[in-house]
Order: structure tokens, then C-alpha cells, then sequence
């Protein structure tokens, strides 16, 4: 047992950190980082190697997540490259699949997850949305997707949808921009584009996987995105507890630093235990997806998730309490990682829906 | 990265458990279980076997008796020992007095003591806080005078648990006043049945006998019983204090309380509780379940070394969560009782249960006015919040 990161995740590290220092936050210059990001190959670093990628660990896309959250970056790594990349590493192998993955390493595709259905909350092991097999042999789709992450940009998109009686979703590849497909554009509550998505009988082509392999493909894909995506709150987490500290040492009223008064030294503390124990529970949740047993990994995911969700809130929110009326503004980082942690809290599953997984 | 255990952790894990079904005797697991103190006479049986495996005292450098366990091994053991309901043995000579012998006593000190110490015949109580030095400890005022060959020892020790069990006190004295608080003080093997020691217990609101008020009223002490120099027993208090960085999050102890809060989950529905009730017993389980997998992972991370130097933040957040952590599970074993968690039980093998009582209730409400305590010992939690401030933020 080593917590130590090698040397090379250390210098992953650097570089994703180098690059956003240098980069910035600004969610206008999105296309040109995820050109960077296939750049740097980090794009490929989901996709296994036998489909052309660089097959990182989990660890490896933790580091990655953890610096794009602490960094406040607009390109969506997690939902628009692990957890597609993830999904289709689990769909039948094929020159289909190696060319889909080929595109996302290299930057050319963009892709999406489009599953969730209003009706539905977080439920995917079924959906309204139909696949009718045609004349010509191509599946079409018809129905509707809500709040989908990286939706915005996505050029193709992976669609669950029911074939014939069954209620359980095979999936699909659709072109964003294919006859039939409406897409509305708005905004999420941290200021990142969402989309919604109408399917009019569009040519959806074969299925990527059928019923009896797509909702386990999904749900493991999912789990490893909301492993990422604890990583990504996790590092927000520590940039807005150590912004905190740097403030409180800063800002003088009553003629001192705030930092002196120990009711706000002991809140700090908090925040750090909080967001050092979403920690402990990440590297855990890793741990109980290399062990393989499939009952473990779902109890260490949800509890992972369950833990991260709600101290992001509490330890963001709370770092924008001890910045005072300032943190309450645009203009300073610690509301925004609150705002990240809001979504990031209910964007793949909720503390209710993880905790029903917990207790199955 | 590596975040498995090792196949060879493992099997020492399996080897603990092994040992553990085979010899902890059954009787006295159940009575630790009920969550009362034991006496000396019945955990010196588990010490004899502990003894005799040679596992007596994992703290301890090897050639004085310890077992040469790295750290992740010392904690498997740690947390196995706690699920098992293996008592503690006299952790005050084992984890405390022990290692600073090893690493400041004389030849001689070691000679006399740890031997002794490791086979149980001596039990030690620990005399540092005072009426008047609680958290603040480097202001205690027992003084020490030397005269000849011995040290006049006077003053007053409280919370000193074990005392009126102890055949030693290991003493934090003042033997300089003249120099600032920490600079002053010494450590002393104080013989319990000396003239002028006296142990009065505490009554507390657990009902339990555990801490006590000792008066040392010119209490004569060879100065060979000076663990090493004069005026460095605050370095020493320091190592022994920090010996057991893990040992507060009582993370095998935590374990114990999950699966009991799961055994009293499962009865509860022929007990009379709704199936609302139930549904909200279950989520309080996972709950915490999940705050102590959190917390045996933290703890993970320090005995693997991660946390360099954040060590000291790393051990008093340990130290906060578990003892926030036991006060939690103790009071939602006694919310899924309901009723009967407001009745004082005996030990069940002392008094009969009350009528219709689930045996799990044994001991439930005496355990949680225990862990009232745990939020305060061991450097109460708001000064672990000021070294967390200290060591990572203060700058």
C-alpha cells in the first residue's frame, strides 16, 4: 500500500496544472483547450490501448479531473471523454468502435452521453425513448434527452433508446446534426452550456450494444465518470479551503487579521477534514474498482460520491461564508467552485439515488 | 500509487483473525462487547496469550519485546483486535510507558520494568493532567524536590484513569521553576503504594469506575526511577503521546458498533419499530459506515506514510472524527432501541435484564456517557482544530 504518486503521475500532474495557469478559465476559449487537451494526448489517456489509446489508470484520470476542478476549467473532460471513452470500451469490439474512439483521442469528435429523460430522474435501466428498426435495415430513434453534459459541443452523440417490447435501453451513435435531432442550447447553474435533445426518426444506424450488455456498460462507464468527477469537486475543494485561509490571513478588521479569530481558524479546519475525507473515500472507491467484484465497486462509488457531494457543498459554500460579501461575487473563484459543486452534485446521480444503490 | 494491501498483508490479516477465533476467550469478548470496563484480573488472561504469541507489545522496538511489525501491520492487528471485541490491554504501560523506556530509560529502568510490563505483572496509570492543567499541560504545578537519593514528590493529579488498578505512575513533574513551564518538568516512576499516595475515585455519569483524583502528599521517590534527564520530560510526554498517531481513531472499535448497529437494525422490526423508523435506522448506518470507511482510509494514509509533513494535522483529524464518529454510533444503538435505552443496565452476568430487554442493550447507554469523554482525552478536539490551523494554514 503506497499513496504516494510515482513520478510520472507527478509530472502528469504539473503539466495539466502548467497548462491552466497559463490558459486561464475563461469558458470562451473551450474549443481551443480541447484541442490541447487531444494535443497532450489526454484525450486518449480513457481509450484502451487495443482501440488505439493510452489506457491510463484511474488514478492517472483522477489527477487529470482533480486539476481541471481546481483550475475552474470549461472543457468537460469528464463527461465528454472519460465516460463516453468508458462506455464504448464496453460496447462489442470492432473497426465501428476503434474508429468512434480514434476520433475522440485526436480531438475530431466530439461526444456525449444523452440518457437521462425528465421523467426519469437518474433512473437508466429503462427509457421512453424508441429505436424502430427501418426498411433499409438502420434503426431510427425517436424521443427526448434533458440536461446533457457536453451536449453543447458534441458532435456525436451516445443515445439510449428501447427496442421493440423491451424497456431496457440498447445503445446508439447519432450524428448531433443529423435530420431529426433538435437540440436547445442553456445554460447549467455554473454558467457551462447543457443541452436538451428531440429525436424525430433519426437514422441511428446498428446498435453499439444491445439490452442484454448496454445498462452494465453504462452503469460501470458511470462509475468510473463519477470517480473522476469526485476528483474534479475534490480539487475544487482544496483550491476554495486554501483561498479561505489566504483570505482570512489577508483581510484586517477590528484591527487584525481575521486568521487570528479561532472560531474562523477552527472552521478552516473543518473544511480541511471534510475535503481531505472525500479524499480517503476517492482512492478507496479506486482501490474496490481495481478489486474487480462488482458489488464492492458500487458500494465504494456511491459512498465515495454520496461523502464528496455533500461536503463540496458544505466546504465551498462555507468558504464563501468566510470571504464575507466578496465571496458572494462573480468576480472571485470561491463562489464559482460552489456553483461547480452544485451541479457536480446531481449532474450523474444524487445522494438519494447513490444511497438506494448503497443499500441494494 | 498503490492502493491495495499487499497478498502479504493480507495473509498477516488472515493470520491475526486466526489467532484471534482461536484464543480470545469467549467469556471475556462478550463482556468487552457490553462496552464496560474490565478488571485487571480478567484481561490479564488475554495479556498471558498475547504474551505467549509474542504480540504483547506491537509498539515496542524488537529487542526489548515488540514485534517488528511495520505500521500498516500494527493497524490491521489494531482494527482486528477492536471488530473481534478483544479487550485493550493496560494501554498505558504497553503503549505509553513502554516506548519511552525503550527510547529514555537506563539499562537499569529497563531492566526492572519491561519485562514485567509485558507479562502484565505491572499496570501503570498516567499522572499528568491536574485540577488546574487540563488541555494547557505545561502548566502543571506537582513539583518534585530532589533530597539525597530521592525526589519529594507533591501535588495533585486528576483524571488519571486506572489509578486505583496501578502499581505505578508514570508522574510528569515540575522540578525547575525557575525556567519557562516546558523547560522545567520531569518524568518519574511513582510506586502507588508509597506513603502519602492517595487514590480517590471519580464518580462519573457513566457510572463506571475509570479516572480518579490521586494526592501526593510528600511521596518519597528514589531518583533512580527518573526516566532519563532531569527537566526533559516534556520531550518525553511528547513522544508518548504521539506514539499511537492512529490509535484515536478507534477505527477497530468503530467496526465493533457498525456491526452491532446492524445486528439491533435487523431486531428492531419484531421490537415494535415502524417500518418508517427502520428505513430511517438504515440510512443513519450507511451514513456512518461510510464516514468510517472514510475515516479507516485517512488513517490508511498515515500508516502508509503518506502525509509527510502534515503528519500532526493528519493524526489530530483522526482524532476528531473518531471520537465524533463513536459518540454518533453510540447514540443511534440507543435511538433503535427506543425504550429501553433509558434504563442504567448491569453487566448482565451482575443483574438480570429488565424484563423483555434485548441482551444488545447491555452496556449501550453506559458507552455512550463513556464517549462523552473521548471528544475531551487525548487533547480535546478544539485544540486538534487549532494544530490543524497551526500546521497547514497559519503561515
Amino acid at each position: 500500500m503506497d499513496f504516494r504518486p510515482s513520478q510520472e503521475q507527478v509530472l502528469l500532474r504539473d503539466s495539466v496544472r502548467r497548462y491552466f495557469e497559463a490558459a486561464g478559465d475563461d469558458a470562451a476559449d473551450e474549443a481551443r483547450d480541447w484541442r490541447q487537451f487531444a494535443d497532450f494526448g489526454w484525450l486518449a489517456m480513457p481509450v484502451s490501448e487495443a482501440d488505439g489509446g493510452l489506457d491510463a489508470s484511474l488514478v492517472d484520470l483522477a489527477i487529470v479531473s482533480e486539476e481541471i476542478g481546481a483550475a475552474l476549467a470549461p472543457a468537460p473532460f469528464v463527461v465528454g471523454a472519460v465516460l463516453p471513452a468508458r462506455i464504448l470500451a464496453r460496447c462489442p469490439a470492432g473497426a465501428a468502435r476503434t474508429a468512434i474512439l480514434a476520433a475522440l483521442a485526436d480531438g475530431t469528435q466530439r461526444y456525449a452521453l444523452a440518457a437521462y429523460e425528465a421523467p426519469r430522474r437518474y433512473e437508466l435501466s429503462s427509457t421512453a425513448t424508441r429505436a424502430e428498426r427501418a426498411a433499409d435495415g438502420h434503426y431510427r430513434i425517436s424521443g427526448s434527452k434533458t440536461l446533457v453534459a457536453g451536449g453543447a459541443q458534441a458532435d456525436r452523440l451516445l443515445v439510449t433508446a428501447a427496442i421493440g417490447a423491451d424497456t431496457r435501453p440498447a445503445l446508439f451513435i447519432v450524428d448531433a446534426r443529423a435530420a431529426g435531432v433538435r437540440r436547445r442550447v442553456y445554460a447549467a447553474v455554473d454558467g457551462l452550456p447543457v443541452a436538451d435533445f428531440e429525436f424525430a426518426a433519426v437514422d441511428a444506424g446498428a446498435p453499439l450494444a444491445m439490452p442484454d450488455a448496454a445498462p452494465s456498460a453504462l452503469e460501470a462507464a458511470l462509475d468510473e465518470a463519477t470517480i473522476c468527477l469526485c476528483a474534479e469537486l475534490i480539487g475544487g475543494m482544496d483550491q476554495a479551503v486554501q483561498q479561505t485561509a489566504a483570505y482570512l490571513r489577508l483581510r484586517k478588521q477590528f484591527g487584525r487579521p481575521l486568521a487570528e479569530f479561532q472560531s474562523l481558524q477552527h472552521t478552516v479546519a473543518e473544511m480541511s477534514i471534510e475535503a481531505n475525507s472525500a479524499r480517503s473515500l476517492l482512492y478507496r472507491a479506486i482501490a474496490a474498482f481495481g478489486a474487480g467484484d462488482v458489488a464492492q465497486r458500487v458500494r465504494a462509488v456511491a459512498g465515495c460520491a454520496i461523502k464528496t457531494q455533500q461536503v463540496a457543498k458544505w466546504v465551498c459554500g462555507t468558504a464563501v461564508h468566510l470571504h464575507g460579501g466578496i465571496g458572494m461575487t462573480c468576480e472571485y473563484a470561491v463562489g464559482r467552485y460552489l456553483l461547480r459543486a452544485l451541479v457536480g452534485e446531481r449532474l450523474l446521480a444524487d445522494r438519494e439515488h447513490q444511497l438506494a444503490r448503497y443499500l441494494s | 500509487m498503490d492502493l491495495a494491501f499487499s497478498s502479504e498483508d493480507l495473509a498477516f490479516r488472515d493470520d491475526v483473525r486466526g489467532f484471534l477465533r482461536d484464543h480470545l476467550p469467549a467469556g471475556l469478548a462478550r463482556r468487552e462487547s457490553q462496552g464496560f470496563h474490565l478488571s485487571r484480573g480478567e484481561v490479564a488472561e488475554w495479556q498471558r496469550c498475547l504474551y505467549a504469541r509474542g504480540w504483547v507489545a506491537p509498539n515496542w522496538p524488537q529487542q526489548f519485546g515488540g514485534t517488528g511489525w511495520n505500521a500498516i501491520r500494527k493497524y490491521i492487528f489494531d482494527v482486528e483486535c477492536g471488530i473481534a471485541n478483544a479487550p485493550e490491554i493496560s494501554l498505558i504501560a504497553l503503549s505509553m510507558v513502554g516506548p519511552v523506556l525503550c527510547r529514555f530509560g537506563s539499562p537499569e529502568l529497563q531492566q526492572r520494568f519491561l519485562d514485567p510490563i509485558l507479562r502484565g505483572d505491572l499496570w501503570f496509570c498516567q499522572g499528568f493532567s491536574e485540577p488546574q492543567s487540563g488541555s494547557d499541560l505545561a502548566s502543571l504545578r506537582t513539583r518534585a524536590v530532589r533530597d539525597g537519593d530521592d525526589y519529594i514528590v507533591s501535588g495533585q493529579k486528576t483524571w488519571t484513569t486506572a489509578a486505583h488498578m496501578a502499581d505505578y505512575m508514570i508522574c510528569l513533574c515540575r522540578t525547575d521553576a525557575e525556567v519557562k513551564p516546558q523547560a522545567g518538568l520531569s518524568m518519574l516512576l511513582l510506586p502507588m503504594d508509597a506513603p502519602g499516595v492517595t487514590v480517590r475515585p471519580i464518580a462519573t455519569i457513566d457510572h463506571e469506575h475509570t479516572v480518579n483524583e490521586v494526592f501526593l502528599d510528600d511521596v518519597r521517590v528514589s531518583a533512580a526511577n527518573l526516566v532519563g534527564e532531569p527537566n526533559s520530560g516534556w520531550q518525553q510526554a511528547r513522544f508518548l503521546l504521539g506514539n499511537e498517531r492512529t490509535h484515536n481513531a478507534y477505527v477497530g472499535m468503530l467496526k465493533r458498533h457498525l456491526l452491532r448497529i446492524a445486528r439491533l437494525i435487523d431486531a428492531a422490526p419484531a421490537r415494535g419499530a415502524s417500518a418508517v423508523a427502520c428505513a430511517q435506522f438504515r440510512r443513519a448506518h450507511a451514513l456512518l459506515e461510510i464516514d468510517i470507511d472514510a475515516l479507516e482510509w485517512s488513517a490508511l494514509r498515515v500508516v502508509a506514510g503518506e502525509q509527510g509533513a502534515a503528519l500532526d494535522a493528519a493524526a489530530s483529524a483522526l482524532k476528531i472524527r473518531g471520537s465524533e464518529y463513536l459518540l454518533r454510533a453510540a447514540d443511534l444503538e440507543m435511538e433503535i432501541l427506543g425504550r429501553e435505552a433509558a434504563a442504567r443496565f448491569a453487566p448482565d452476568d451482575v443483574a438480570p435484564l429488565p424484563a423483555g430487554a434485548d441482551p444488545l442493550a447491555v452496556g449501550r447507554s453506559t458507552q455512550y456517557l463513556y464517549w462523552r469523554a473521548s471528544t475531551i482525552f487525548g487533547g480535546a478536539n478544539e485544540i486538534q482544530r487549532s494544530i490543524i490551523w497551526n500546521t497547514l494554514f497559519r503561515a
